[in-house]
């Protein structure tokens, strides 16, 4: 079970100025996101629709996801190298009759983009649930590339993006697009922005 | 064409094994499996050996997704052995998933399931480096 217990430190080098030392603890991104218990909705919603397989590259914004599912005796968690890997993997769950689901922050996305023509080429239903960087409130400048191309990135490639902004739309939303996925056989990416999950402190 | 080396030459350091004899010989009875082949001439080696069959997942393009797409097979697949063939670059571009693969517990139940061949083009199966070669 991955340790939300641990205190993160990092140093900030301000270019004008001593670095500046911050201590988090990663409950704290956890806490904002378990208030109103929807990521437990939406872990039971994945499970009820036949989800057997997650993939995911460890990502603070999925951690209750990941957390569910290294504890589901019935669910394979699949750690990944890289985000590539997962949409291989859920090619191969679908070829063996599985239903699988990726999940990735916004910066993962451009390491799929060749990969999806394995899902377009083939026509294989995909599903990824993305954490969003680079969007509303976010202060790393790193995340802005990738944040900001992820929509452009996923609509070239044939993935629908699905935006989420209210915790209130979640399970519809995902509802929704496990009927798109696992009943029409499309690729679907749903979006959970940042004025959903919170900005990131780092 | 190429000939058929004499036994004694195959430990000879110039030896060179001739694929579309060694593919078969490894693979065995292949009905025993559910195969992803890479693209390229591993889909055309396996292919040689298994015809066009309903337990065979040749990739033509996808770079890279053989060996995951063996792995969300043997999870999806329990009760079966699934038999990943492909290049060395197509491993290669990809070699993350070999660590995917071997890293989680509950995987190392697939892990058996899942062997791994793979090989050059034919004039560079062995150069001193085993590693051309891996079958698990």
């Amino acid at each position: 079970m991955p340790d939300h217990e641990a205190v993160l430190h990092y140093g900030v080098l301000a270019p004008a100025g001593a670095p500046e030392r911050i201590d988090l603890k990663m409950d704290a991104v956890v806490e904002a996101q378990s208030a109103t218990g929807w990521q437990h909705d939406l872990y039971d919603l994945l499970r009820r629709n036949g989800i057997t397989q997650i993939a995911y590259v460890p990502d603070a914004g999925h951690s209750i996801l990941i957390d569910r599912s290294l504890s589901d005796p019935d669910v394979h968690s699949i750690p990944l190298t890289t985000e590539e890997e997962g949409v291989a993997l859920i090619a191969g769950a679908d070829l063996g009759g599985a239903r699988a689901v990726l999940l990735m922050q916004s910066s993962g996305v451009g390491n799929c983009i060749n990969m999806l023509s394995l899902i377009k080429g083939a026509r294989f239903p995909f599903l990824t649930l993305v954490s969003m960087r680079g969007d509303f409130g976010e202060g790393n400048p790193w995340q802005f590339p990738m944040g900001q191309a992820t929509e452009a990135v996923l609509a070239a490639m044939g993935v629908i993006c699905m935006r989420i902004e209210h915790p209130a739309d979640v399970i519809s939303t995902v509802n929704a697009a496990l009927t798109m996925v696992f009943k029409s056989g499309q690729a679907v990416a749903v979006l959970l922005t940042q004025r959903l999950i919170g900005a990131k402190p780092f | 064409m190429a000939r058929k080396p004499p036994l004694s030459a195959i430990a000879s350091p110039n030896a060179v094994l001739e694929r579309s004899e060694v593919v078969p010989a490894l693979i065995g009875r292949h009905e025993h499996f559910l195969i992803i082949s890479g693209l390229g001439g591993t889909a055309c080696d396996v292919g040689a050996v298994t015809g066009d069959r309903a337990h065979v997942y040749s990739l033509a393009g996808a770079m890279g997704a053989a060996c995951m797409m063996g792995l969300g097979l043997a999870l999806a697949r329990a009760q079966k052995r699934v038999l990943v063939v492909t290049g060395d670059g197509e491993l290669l571009m990809n070699i993350g998933a070999l660590a995917s693969i071997a890293v989680d517990f509950r995987v190392a139940e697939a892990v058996d399931s899942v062997q791994v061949i793979y090989g050059a083009i034919p004039k560079k199966l062995f150069k001193n480096n085993p590693t051309y070669w891996a079958v698990r």
